[in-house]
């Protein structure tokens, strides 16, 4: 075993060792089936059940599994291969969240790339190599507080929006985990949603991204005047409504909805009007006083969607019998926690220094190229091919990455 | 919920799925058996239904239901149609006995709507009597949780039934009477087809199970024949018109049958696929096609695989139906 391998072996041991309590999830364990990984040993290890949480923890103290998974599904028997002598039950839905699903700007994220033909390497994304020019290129995704930012934000407002209010799920039908790397997990865990099939799944899913949405559905026409959705309805309409009227509070952002300048121009003179039309009820979307055809209306309607609609990954989601990160356990690329947080601490929450373990020891390393990160609020690098004394989950947060070597060998 | 309620024995017959229905069947009559025992003229009754229910389920649909024959029977239909073990007829089935209780509920007080869907259906129905959104939108809005709601609405295709066209606050879907008692009576259909089918069938209806297998045996096969003269159409036009005829069910000479049967076999087909093209004939029997076709195929007897005639016997025979496609065909099997 080199000296490498020793070292997060042992992280993982020390962790999994120290921290028995923290795995509580997932309950029902009997019906659950798991999957690991190891340290660089290929492939996933899976269709394993356990009886009771202390078998899980006793497995994980003594197998140090680098990534470990549960199902999302709750099975008759979870260790059988086949899908058919599985026999499904039902199972939670889980919501990814990730930035790299998120629509935000390059710039918040870290990469390093390196070639796969002549092992040249260097900061940023690149797809062909400047050395040989070959594109066959790797990517390494580094940990960026920004985008883990914008994760958060979305995250919230999966919950906060939809889950919590148009769902009227409440805290203890949600459980909320840092995925370890670029995002989160949303467990809903509500008994009478666990059967729902794939279809069902679908057009909750199609609900979160807005998807489906008709205009006569929700636009009346009564002689001159056209109701549609008001601040105060329910649901999708709800949204919209609000979404326009706060648009008209900041004047300066209408731009964002897609119609003529000459039509935003006339929004802008009218915007306490049509802010009180939309307050009516049922509320006003055009008459006399300030008109709009159903193009703009269709318009509008679509940039509010587009703006309010939430980003989550399908096949997550979709997947009756997925395998997800069992919550408080270790990510594998990063050594990061898989960390549950409570609803009500995601405001202050910040990954980069809650889910990263606390080390007193430090390690000398010989690095790779490292972009610059901010963990537990100092930042760390740049590093380009350097010999430096990290603390230890620092170190093993490089090495996971494949962009650092021990120094001296350690015992 | 809903109050309790003095339900009358009117009302049970009408919705013999009900749980309470179902206690006074158990009550009063005990098993199917006694059932069949004390009212032997039911089996004409359950016979009569189901065939309705396969040609189209019209009738089924019309037919008023007062009388306790009716309700008695209800279980016995039910029965049989599990034992005949056909997704089609099932389907059927559901979907006629949901359109009937859709019309049914509509013209129902509103404490059964209520009471029937969270009881029967488990489908707990919250009220609101006021009508704050203006006089033209809605007088009376009912509200679902959402989770049944998708469960029952799946399979609805129009944009109106998705989450993003209705009002959803706090896990409740909001309906109006119509999408309610809608959803109801797919809540109905899909208890059906869900349905426990591991029923005893008494032992008096074990021949209508096996006539309707038979006959629904011989329907699938009769549609298969059709689906498949469709696909070729690289046929001679005296082949064609043989087809044709045999697809009408017209009684075609021996020499004909020969003709096609040979003809397809050298081009192809399969035994099973040649012997359905006979299948509407009147005097068809599969067993003897089949034999004779597997003959003709050399799977029997000579050994020797048949040709078709040439053309020039075929006009011999007046099957021949000669048209500019066949130009230089002097045999049907090089027509292309
Ligand atoms: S002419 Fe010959 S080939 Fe053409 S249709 Fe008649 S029999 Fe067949
Ligand atoms: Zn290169």
């Amino acid at each position: 075993m080199n000296g490498e391998k020793k070292l997060i072996k042992k992280f993982f041991h020390e962790y999994f060792k120290k921290n028995k309590k923290l795995i509580k999830y997932p309950d029902e364990i009997e019906r659950r089936e798991f999957g690991f990984t190891f340290y660089q040993k290929p492939g996933m290890y899976r269709h394993i059940s356990f009886n009771s949480l202390k078998e899980l923890t006793e497995f994980l103290e003594w197998n140090t599994p680098i990534n470990s998974h549960y199902s999302s599904a709750f099975f008759k028997n979870p260790a059988e291969r086949e899908m058919e002598k599985k026999g499904w039950i039902g199972a939670e839905i889980v919501f990814d969240i990730d930035a790299d699903h998120l629509s935000i700007p390059k710039d918040a994220f870290s990469f390093t790339w390196k070639c796969n033909k002549c092992g040249e390497s260097g900061f940023g994304r690149k797809e062909k190599c400047s050395s040989c020019g070959s594109y066959s290129t790797s990517l390494v995704f580094w940990p960026n507080t920004k985008n883990l930012r914008e994760a958060k934000k979305e995250a919230e407002k999966v919950l906060f929006n939809f889950l919590m209010e148009d769902f009227g799920l409440n805290e203890k039908d949600l459980l909320v985990n840092f995925s370890g790397q670029r995002g989160y997990h949303i467990h809903l865990k509500k008994k009478s949603f666990y059967k729902l099939k794939q279809k069902e799944r679908r057009e909750i899913l199609d609900y979160l991204k807005g998807v489906g949405w008709k205009y006569d559905l929700w636009f009346r026409k009564r002689g001159e005047v056209v109701y549609g959705p008001g601040v105060f309805d329910p649901g999708w309409k709800g949204i919209i409504a609000r979404s326009y009227s706060e648009l008209l509070s900041r004047k300066e952002k209408l731009t964002e909805l897609e119609i003529s300048k000459r039509k935003i121009e006339e929004m802008r003179e009218k915007s306490s009007l049509i802010k009180n039309n939309l307050q009516e009820k049922p509320a006003i979307w055009s008459n006399e006083s300030f008109k709009l055809t159903k193009k703009e209306i269709g318009k509008i309607v679509e940039s509010l969607l587009r703006k309010n609609r939430c980003s989550i990954d399908e096949t997550v989601a979709l997947d009756l019998k997925k395998l997800i990160r069992i919550p408080n356990t270790l990510h594998g690329k990063t050594g990061f926690q898989v960390k549950t947080v409570q609803i009500e601490d995601l405001d202050m929450f910040n990954p980069l220094k809650e889910a990263v373990l606390e080390t007193d020891e430090s390690v000398k390393i010989k690095t790779g190229i490292i972009p610059e990160i901010d963990l537990k609020g100092e930042k760390i690098g740049p590093y380009k091919f350097e010999e430096v004394e990290v603390p230890l989950s620092t170190a093993v947060l490089f090495i996971l990455k494949g962009e650092a070597k021990l120094s001296e060998p350690r015992n | 919920m809903t109050s309790k309620l003095e339900v009358t024995s009117e009302l049970l017959l009408k919705y013999p799925f009900t749980k309470e229905a179902k206690a006074i069947l158990r009550n009063e009559n005990k098993t199917l058996k006694e059932v069949l025992l004390n009212y032997p003229e039911i089996i004409g009754k359950v016979r009569e239904k189901i065939f309705s229910v396969l040609h189209g389920g019209r009738a089924y649909f019309r037919e008023e239901e007062k009388n306790y024959l009716d309700f008695l029977s209800y279980p016995l239909v039910l029965a049989v149609i599990y034992k005949v073990n056909d997704e089609n007829l099932l389907l059927k089935f559901a979907v006629a006995e949901s359109k009937r209780l859709f019309l049914k509920l509509m013209n129902e007080r509103e404490e059964i709507v209520l009471k029937m869907a969270n009881e029967t259906f488990n489908l707990p129905v919250l009220r609101d009597q006021e009508t704050n959104w203006g006089e033209k939108f809605i007088a009376k809005k009912y509200y679902v949780p959402m989770e049944k709601y998708l469960a029952y609405s799946k399979k609805f295709r129009d944009t109106s039934w998705k989450l993003i066209n209705r009002n959803l606050m706090k896990g409740f879907v909001e309906l109006n009477k119509r999408e309610l008692i809608r959803l109801i009576s797919e809540a109905y259909k899909v208890k059906i087809i869900e349905g426990e089918r591991n029923v005893e069938v008494p032992k008096e209806l074990e021949t209508l199970v096996s006539e309707l297998k038979e006959k629904i045996a011989r329907e699938k096969f009769l549609k298969g024949a059709k689906h498949f003269i469709k696909r070729d159409k690289s046929l001679p036009p005296c082949i064609q018109e043989l087809l044709e005829k045999a697809k009408k069910g017209f009684d075609l000479s021996h020499v004909e049958r020969l003709v096609i049967a040979t003809f397809l076999l050298n081009r192809g087909y399969d035994i099973e696929e040649t012997v359905k093209v006979f299948s509407e004939l009147p005097d068809f029997s599969e067993e003897k096609t089949r034999y004779q076709v597997e003959h003709l195929s050399g799977l029997k007897g000579s050994k020797t695989k048949y040709s078709p005639p040439s053309c020039e016997t075929l006009k011999a025979y007046g099957i021949c139906r000669k048209d500019e496609s066949c130009k230089n065909v002097k045999h049907p099997l090089q027509y292309k």
